[in-house]
């Protein structure tokens, strides 16, 4: 379904990306893993059209979207929770959730709306009206999951989701990754939590300083001593 | 009623309708200082253009001073997204555009100088009776009396505030704009097209500066400086109703107008205008208390 | 007891709009105006020498070096209404010199700089003038513009004649001509502005009936506040009463709690130390409370504004060295100015009528000229002659012997009646008895 071919961002030394190539599979769960500062965000934001590519192609059912506006995301069937969950601090649950159904082609593809939401995370409800800035770290990463599912989109990316949350909440998190991905949705997943990340996804990527190092299946990746190097920061 | 209470409600009451204009005027200042992140007081230089147009409408072609506004809108409109489209190209920094509307601040006095003269224009003498009488309150108020220039800034302030508050809040394209001042890169990903949003914006800011400016042409002598006389309220009430926030920049103007001239009743006027600056004053020192007060009962909810 | 049912709120707002939408049929009084028609009501004017003494040589064209007369003036910012009139005369004197074969042959060349009402940039304005050579100088409009034009100008030793001077308290020197004579007649440099308020009062004990009461609102600007001062003693010793007196700042636009103090006061006299719009916006509050003054006087309202008061202003009260009509405005020399002034002042969008300020301004350069005529083009030699001699001017006879070189008393009182600005104060140029009966 997505393909990344060759991608490079950034410059000579400094670049960020220097040529990941990699294949997510229509319906699979996919994680990139990889220490801090490896390129996982970069990537994700290159996928989604945040982040302007300097070569190479990413290409979305055989169509090359490498340099489609970010605005076009949604009708692309993409979506995003973005690291740090980047919610709309000074507007309340419901209309950050609606945000999510911005786009036509979001509403279109959208049977349940925002209620989708509130069946998920049955704790929003009630706080529909509350603004977002005012909500725990464990809360707002249900609005921001929230704000990315309503759109039914058909890819899912999700940057450092267990990020800075409380172990419980992280549990949380992953249980609704864990039943998101028992649907028809084709998940790519960038984590530095490996062990909680590679144990969800039918394929497994390693970053480093900006290359792919290593793939394999997520149960292969777990069993193997150079994913523990790699994720270590080996460079 | 004793003569004092009369003239208190009085004085309330035209200081509220006055503070209508001003929160007309506020409406463009805060929704572009507040969302589009650009503090334009080149803002105040269009509503007076809107005026001086009116009055040369209404004064060379002798059109009805609400017709004007058929003109007027849409050109300001096209105005609005021209100045902002300038931004866009030129990837001002909010500090440059800063230095940009100022600068068309000045310049505008000077153009309105050349065009207009400088010298004093008044459309009231050309109005008919309709505009002009004082309309009496009925009992059991009749000594209260309310200009119609006046009532016609409040129809215009409640609706035009009236729909920028409900449209932004209440509307998929209001939500944009709010998320896309939040954070831009996110609402995108979410399909929000900042530039075409950015653009409409400045534009219809622009085009409540032609409505506005339609009233003050009714309701004040027109000259080059007037904006200047307009600045203080008119900022002090953007940042005190809260950036972004057109209701809350009304009530402020409003409130402000009030305060002012209640003061004005009883103490020396000449500090009438310095009382805004000390309730803005005021607001700003209480921050750092009300911030503490907010974080102490948001950590309370969430223990 | 401030509130009322909402039902009547409703009726009264769905009245307030539906004459609103009534007034929409017809919003607008097609009237051209009654300045305009002041205007094309002047006679016609031969041309005549702008100054006795001078001959006016139709039709022949001055040639050799141009007498160069450079001046600062307010073209932009919040003095512009009144500084741009001073450059429309400033123009006006040049051709009508030019016009009439030179001074002395030789043309007369105008040159001014905008200050942008900045007292900052006068000063530079004067001193780039001066570097540039020009032969003499116009004093700009204004006393704080007045005194940051004095430096330079006192130093190069250039005369420094000045139209409406408004701080004659403070000293410029011998080399200052002001032809507004604010401070005539006085000696004690402490009071200058007596000469102003006692001609206040007694137009109004001309009248028979002076006010037992007032009222005094002032814009709080330098030169209303010392006026205000000096009517406020000058009432007081003819056994007025003040019953309040209170100031505002500069460009306040709504004076509502202003006229509700002053409908509570009910005064005879309401005093206006205001400029500008000022009583426009306070007519507008008058009229929102239904009051009417019993009497009122402004200090420097802009013409403009008393003109648009239309029948409000019947009966209102100005200070003024001149209003254009006998004796002052007989003159062959008056009546040409008030003809081309009537022109100029329509191009440049200023009112067009000749009172105070553009008075003023002609005389200004009266004086200049009759200097240059007089003692030729060296400026010593003019503020020499000055100061020994007094100049027939538009507003009257002047002199330079008193403090800060101000002689003659020319301060007068007009008021309008019957839709016209007279004089009525002092007798021997008044166009009318005072009509005073509050």
């Amino acid at each position: 379904m997505l393909e990344v071919r060759d991608l490079v961002v950034g410059y000579g030394e400094a670049a960020a990306l220097r040529g990941v190539s990699l294949d997510v599979t229509a319906g699979e769960t996919v994680s990139l893993i990889g220490a801090n500062g490896a390129g996982k965000s970069t990537l994700v934001k290159a996928l989604m059209g945040m982040q302007p590519v300097t070569s190479g192609q990413v290409l979305l059912d055989g169509e090359d979207i490498t340099r489609r506006a970010a605005a076009d995301r949604p009708q692309l069937g993409m979506a995003i929770v973005p690291e740090g969950r980047r919610l709309f601090k000074e507007m309340t649950v419901h209309d950050n959730l609606r945000l999510g159904l911005h786009h036509r082609a979001a509403r279109e593809r959208a049977d349940a709306g925002v209620d989708l939401a509130f069946e998920m995370f049955p704790v929003l409800k009630a706080r529909s009206r509350q603004l977002c800035g005012t909500m725990s770290g464990g809360e707002q990463q249900m609005v921001a999951l929230g704000r990315a599912l309503v759109s039914r989109p058909r890819l899912l990316i999700l940057d450092e989701p267990s990020l800075g949350l409380a172990p419980m909440v992280v549990d949380q998190v992953f249980e609704v990754i864990e039943a998101v991905t028992a649907q028809d949705v084709t998940v790519l997943l960038a984590e530095q939590n490996m062990h909680r990340a590679l144990s969800l996804s039918d394929q497994g990527y390693v970053l480093a300083d900006g290359r792919i190092v290593l793939t394999g299946t997520g149960a292969e990746l777990l069993r193997s001593d150079r994913v523990r190097s790699a994720y270590l920061g080996e460079r | 009623m004793s003569v004092s209470s009369l003239a208190l409600a009085q004085t309330l009451l035209n200081g509220a309708l006055l503070g209508c204009l001003f929160g007309s005027i506020a409406l463009g200042l805060s929704v572009k200082w507040g969302h589009l992140g650009v503090a334009d007081f080149f803002h105040l230089s269009l509503t007076l253009l809107g005026a001086y147009l009116t009055y040369s409408l209404v004064t060379e072609q002798l059109w009805d001073p609400l017709l004007t506004l058929l003109v007027t809108v849409p050109v300001f409109f096209v105005v609005g997204v021209a100045v902002q489209w300038l931004f866009l190209v030129l990837r001002a920094e909010p500090f440059t555009t800063l230095l940009i509307t100022f600068a068309l601040f000045i310049v505008t006095e000077s153009v309105a100088s050349m065009v207009w003269s400088p010298d004093l224009l008044n459309l009231r003498p050309r109005l008919s009776d309709g505009f002009t009488t004082s309309l009496r309150f009925p009992e059991p108020l009749p000594q209260l009396a309310v200009q119609p220039v006046d009532l016609l800034a409040l129809v215009c302030a409640v609706l035009m505030v009236g729909v920028s508050a409900w449209a932004l809040r209440r509307t998929r394209a209001g939500r944009a704009v709010q998320a896309m001042r939040q954070d831009a890169d996110i609402a995108r990903t979410l399909g929000v097209r900042v530039v075409p949003i950015t653009l409409a914006v400045s534009g219809l800011a622009a085009s409540s500066a032609a409505v506005a400016g339609m009233v003050v042409s009714l309701r004040m002598p027109l000259s080059p400086t007037l904006p200047l006389q307009w600045i203080g309220i008119v900022v002090v009430a953007t940042m005190l109703g809260g950036l972004g926030r057109p209701l809350g920049a009304l009530v402020a103007a409003v409130v402000l107008m009030m305060i002012q001239n209640a003061w004005s009743l009883w103490f020396p006027p000449q500090w009438a205008p310095a009382v805004t600056f000390g309730v803005l004053f005021l607001f700003l020192a209480a921050q750092p208390v009300r911030r503490f007060v907010s974080e102490a009962t948001a950590s309370r909810r969430l223990a | 007891m401030l509130t009322t049912s909402l039902p009547r709120l409703r009726g009264l707002a769905a009245t307030a709009c539906a004459a609103l939408v009534l007034s929409a049929c017809g919003g607008v009084v097609d009237d051209e105006g009654d300045d305009n028609d002041a205007a094309a009501d002047l006679p016609d004017a031969e041309l005549v020498a702008p100054v006795a003494g001078m001959t006016c040589d139709e039709g022949a064209t001055p040639t050799g070096e141009p007498i160069v007369v450079g001046g600062s003036l307010s073209l932009t910012g919040p003095l512009a209404p009144t500084a741009t009139l001073h450059n429309a005369v400033a123009g006006l004197v040049t051709d009508w010199v030019n016009d009439c074969g030179g001074l002395d042959g030789r043309p007369l060349e105008w040159r001014v700089l905008d200050d942008q009402s900045t007292p900052g940039t006068v000063t530079s304005n004067y001193e780039r003038l001066i570097g540039d050579g020009v032969d003499f100088v116009m004093g700009p409009y204004g006393g704080a513009a007045t005194l940051a034009g004095a430096g330079p100008v006192s130093r190069a030793g250039y005369a420094y004649p000045t139209a409406t001077n408004g701080a004659p308290d403070k000293l410029i020197g011998e080399n200052h001509f002001p032809a507004w004579q604010i401070g005539g007649g006085v000696d004690d440099p402490a009071r200058m502005f007596d000469a102003q308020a006692d001609a206040v009062v007694a137009a109004l004990e001309s009248s028979g009936n002076p006010p037992s009461t007032a009222f005094f609102a002032t814009a709080k600007f330098p030169t209303t506040l010392s006026y205000r001062g000096a009517v406020v003693e000058a009432l007081e010793e003819a056994g007025t009463e003040i019953t309040g007196d209170l100031e505002y700042d500069l460009g306040t636009t709504d004076f509502s709690s202003i006229a509700l103090r002053i409908q509570t006061a009910d005064p005879d006299l309401v005093y206006v130390g205001g400029l500008g719009a000022d009583i426009t916006n306070l007519y507008q509050a008058f009229d929102g409370i239904g009051y009417e003054p019993r009497s009122i006087y402004v200090a420097l309202p802009a013409p403009p504004a008393v003109a648009d008061l239309g029948d409000k202003a019947e009966g209102m009260m100005i200070s003024s060295i001149y209003e254009h009509h006998e004796p002052l405005g007989g003159s062959p020399v008056a009546q040409y100015f008030a003809k081309s002034y009537s022109e100029v002042a329509e191009e440049e969008g200023v009112f067009p009528l000749v009172e105070t300020q553009a008075a003023a301004g002609l005389a200004a350069w009266q004086i200049l000229l009759t200097g240059i005529l007089e003692a030729g083009a060296d400026n010593a030699a003019v503020i020499e002659w000055l100061n020994a001699n007094e100049v027939e001017t538009v507003v009257g006879t002047l002199n330079f012997d008193g403090y800060n070189n101000y002689g003659a008393d020319i301060n007068r009182v007009a008021q309008v009646q019957d839709g016209t600005r007279v004089l009525v104060w002092p007798e021997d140029v008044s166009g009318a008895e005072i009509d005073y009966n509050p």
